[in-house]
């Protein structure tokens, strides 16, 4: 367990050497967070980790992560209210949301398209979601997934 | 409001009734008047006309009767036998001349040139030698024929047998040896009829049309009266002498008929025709005045009187007809005052009857209202079932959400660490462990997953067995106290009265897996401090009802109390390595077993609101003999 976090730690040390590559994660388990950076890690990603959304919202900058992954249902904040949150601050970053829901899953796409019409409105351009990645997943399946969302 | 106005309406409905046949009255009362002076008219025109008729007739019957005296005279004055002075042959020629005319004349006689009696038609012997030789010569009848050689009609003559009579004259001339002499011969007597005024009257009366009711006067020109109708008191009397005057003036009580009666008389004694409408005793009387002319000579005036009774019998027919009218009129109002007296007594019923028609209708209103409300609640509480359904329905898809995610992340751990593993060999053994963990985390949200299943479908079955209570929780207590000794804790695990033997009947595996739940969230939550666990029996009125109480006690952060009241609820009171399900299927499990189970924040000890730890509690039954645990 130590050592996972070590290998967290590590990461958070290099996530200025290259914005191109640098992921923002966030899950409350421990497990998912490990996994996911280590996968994504072995596949040459920079990855910031956080198993408290308010802790990573509040170590966010704009301009640095070329992509968010963010699991959808998280105590004390979810998944979406931490996108807003963020598109506040940065309006380029892409974002995938990781879900387990089955049910949800066609809510989650609408609440993103309102969200995305009230920010057209305001003038602010966003991108459809279609990055909508679904618990359990294969580490290459996922390093897939997000490649393809960051050449798009 | 509404009763007043049909009040007054009938008010107003017997007015119109009332005013109807009042107009309906008058107008029949003025129709008859209208009618009744029309036919008053035409019956007045027929009077007149028939009293003018009448008074020319007559007229003309008696100037043809005098004409034919006067003829008769004249062929007695023209007979030889007088012409001669044939005293024996003249007898009978004169007794002749009073034969053929016996039923108007008097007598006829024979006067000789110097007035004195000739001869007086059938006189007997000893009447002759009376007035053989009589001086007549006084007398008009002798001394205008004498003068103008032609016939005299005179006037009433008041006779020396007091009878008062007309007499005709006829001169007798003697025309031979004075051819010269203009047809004027030498007058050698006079010849002479008489008519008696009564012989007259009666004539006259027996010329009246006898359907006609008039009456007949007559006089001569110079206003005396010969004859009138009924009376002959007043023969011989001048009209505008005092005797007549004062009769009539008693008899026309107005001024104007009077007058009418003067000018009418005035006009008439000239020689005049005509007719007058008078007035006499209240009653119209049509008066038609006609001259009798003989030989060219008015020689008397004829009148007609004829009262207007036809007006009279008219107006009282028509006074007949009004009364009758007047009859149907009122018949027929009272008809019509009951009809509308019938129709108001009927439209009351019907107002009545639509009262409580009406009272009906709105009683039926009121029980289709409360219906309606009743359906409005039946709605309300349809549509709360709905939500409460779609609630459930809500709650459903939450859990099948939360359980997948529940299940998901434990597997993506094991996914994602054993494809690490082989990257990764260095790390093989945290990751094994990792793996182990997420396992058996996926194994207990299984387990319970199914437990929650067999719940919600009503399929949890109890095996029932009678056991030590003490027994089990010693077992779950040496259990966890073995796990806190491992992860280094200073807990304390106190089972207090452990040594007391309490039987109950119930699923032993149930219970303890009730039991071990509440102990093992006792222990996540406690840092510190102590966990009791005790069992006690409490004892009822009813033996039956004898049940055991267990209650966990902890001296841990306590039970947020924004999650209190859904505690025991699916997914509540989540920790980081439960499955958020143990409380929900404690609570179904001690409900199937007909107990009960809360939770309660301990009070503060040390006085600064500060939670001191939760106390879960259930109760359960000694025996279940009686009541069926199944449900």
């Amino acid at each position: 367990m130590s050592n996972m976090d070590n290998y967290n730690k590590n990461d958070n040390n290099n996530k200025k050497d290259d914005d191109n590559n640098r992921i923002l994660l966030v899950d409350d388990e421990v497990d998912i967070t490990m996994v996911y950076t280590m996968g994504l890690q072995d596949n040459g990603f920079k990855v910031d980790a956080f198993n408290d959304p308010l802790q990573a919202l509040s170590n966010f900058k704009s301009g640095i992560y070329s992509l968010v992954l963010i699991d959808y249902k998280m105590p004390k904040m979810n998944g979406f209210e931490l996108y807003q949150e963020i598109r506040k601050v940065d309006t380029k970053v892409k974002v995938c949301f990781i879900t387990a829901f089955d049910v949800y899953h066609g809510d989650i796409k609408k609440e993103f398209q309102d969200s995305s019409d009230s920010m057209r409105q305001e003038g602010k351009e966003d991108s459809d979601l279609k990055c909508i990645i679904q618990k359990p997943i294969d580490l290459d399946e996922l390093v897939k997934r997000i490649k393809e969302e960051l050449n798009s | 409001m509404k009763k007043w106005h049909t009040g007054k309406t009938n008010i107003i409905i017997l007015a119109s009734v009332a005013a109807v046949v009042l107009a309906v009255s008058i107008f029949s009362y003025q129709y008859s008047v209208l009618t009744s002076n029309r036919i008053v008219d035409i019956a007045s025109g027929e009077v007149r006309s028939n009293t003018r008729i009448e008074a020319h007739d007559i007229s003309q019957i008696l100037t043809n009767k005098l004409q034919t005296v006067g003829a008769l005279l004249q062929t007695l004055a023209d007979s030889p036998a007088i012409h001669n002075n044939e005293y024996k042959r003249a007898d009978t020629v004169i007794n002749t001349r009073q034969n053929s005319s016996t039923d108007f004349t008097d007598f006829y006689m024979w006067l000789n040139k110097d007035g004195k009696i000739n001869w007086i038609s059938n006189i007997n012997q000893s009447a002759y030698q009376k007035y053989k030789g009589a001086d007549l010569s006084y007398r008009p009848y002798f001394i205008i024929p004498k003068q103008t050689h032609t016939v005299y009609y005179s006037s009433l003559i008041e006779s020396n047998d007091k009878i008062p009579r007309l007499y005709i004259s006829y001169p007798v001339l003697n025309k031979t040896g004075t051819s010269n002499n203009q047809g004027r011969g030498i007058l050698t007597g006079v010849v002479v009829t008489s008519i008696r005024l009564g012989t007259l009257g009666n004539f006259l009366k027996d010329q009246l049309y006898p359907q006609f009711n008039s009456t007949i006067g007559l006089l001569d020109r110079k206003g005396t009266i010969l004859y009138t109708t009924g009376t002959q008191q007043y023969a011989g009397e001048n009209i505008f002498g005092n005797k007549f005057q004062s009769v009539l003036a008693s008899s026309l009580h107005s001024s104007d008929s009077k007058n009418l009666l003067d000018d009418l008389i005035r006009d008439s004694l000239q020689g005049n025709t005509g007719s007058k409408d008078i007035p006499i005793n209240d009653k119209v009387n049509t008066i038609a005045y006609q001259p009798v002319t003989v030989n060219g000579k008015d020689f008397l005036i004829l009148y007609i009187s004829a009262q207007h009774n036809v007006a009279s019998d008219v107006r009282a027919l028509i006074i007949q007809q009004q009364y009758f009218t007047i009859l149907m009129v009122a018949v027929i109002g009272g008809v019509a005052f009951i009809i509308a007296f019938l129709v108001f007594s009927w439209n009351k019923r019907l107002e009545t009857i639509v009262k409580v028609r009406t009272g009906e209708l709105k009683i039926a209103n009121d029980s289709l209202a409360e219906s309606n409300q009743q359906l409005a609640l039946s709605n309300k509480q349809l549509a709360l079932a709905n939500q409460q359904l779609k609630i459930h329905d809500k709650m459903q898809n939450e859990f099948i959400n939360i359980a997948s995610h529940e299940m998901k992340t434990p597997t993506q751990a094991i996914l994602g660490y054993s494809k690490l593993i082989q990257r990764h060999p260095e790390k093989r053994d945290e990751m094994i462990e990792a793996i182990s963990r997420n396992a058996s985390r996926l194994q207990r949200l299984t387990s319970d997953i199914l437990d929650v299943t067999r719940i919600e479908t009503g399929s949890l079955r109890l095996n029932l067995e009678k056991f030590d209570l003490n027994e089990v929780i010693s077992d779950i207590v040496n259990d966890y106290r073995n796990e806190i000794e491992r992860s280094d804790s200073d807990v304390k695990l106190i089972h207090q009265g452990g040594n007391e033997i309490i039987r109950i009947e119930g699923d032993k595996n149930r219970l303890t897996q009730v039991i071990s739940n509440l102990v093992g969230n006792a222990v996540k939550f406690t840092t510190q401090g102590s966990i009791t666990i005790k069992a006690e029996i409490e004892k009822e009125e009813e033996q039956d009802k004898d049940n055991a109480l267990v209650s966990i006690k902890d001296t841990g952060s306590g039970i947020d109390p924004e999650i209190m009241p859904r505690l025991f609820t699916k997914f509540v009171a989540k920790s980081n390595a439960g499955t958020g399900l143990g409380l929900f299927i404690s609570k179904s499990i001690i409900e199937a077993h007909g107990g009960k189970i809360w939770a309660l924040n301990n009070p503060s000890l040390d006085g600064n609101g500060r939670s001191m730890g939760a106390t879960f509690t259930f109760n359960i039954f000694l025996s279940k003999s009686r009541d069926k645990v199944t449900h």
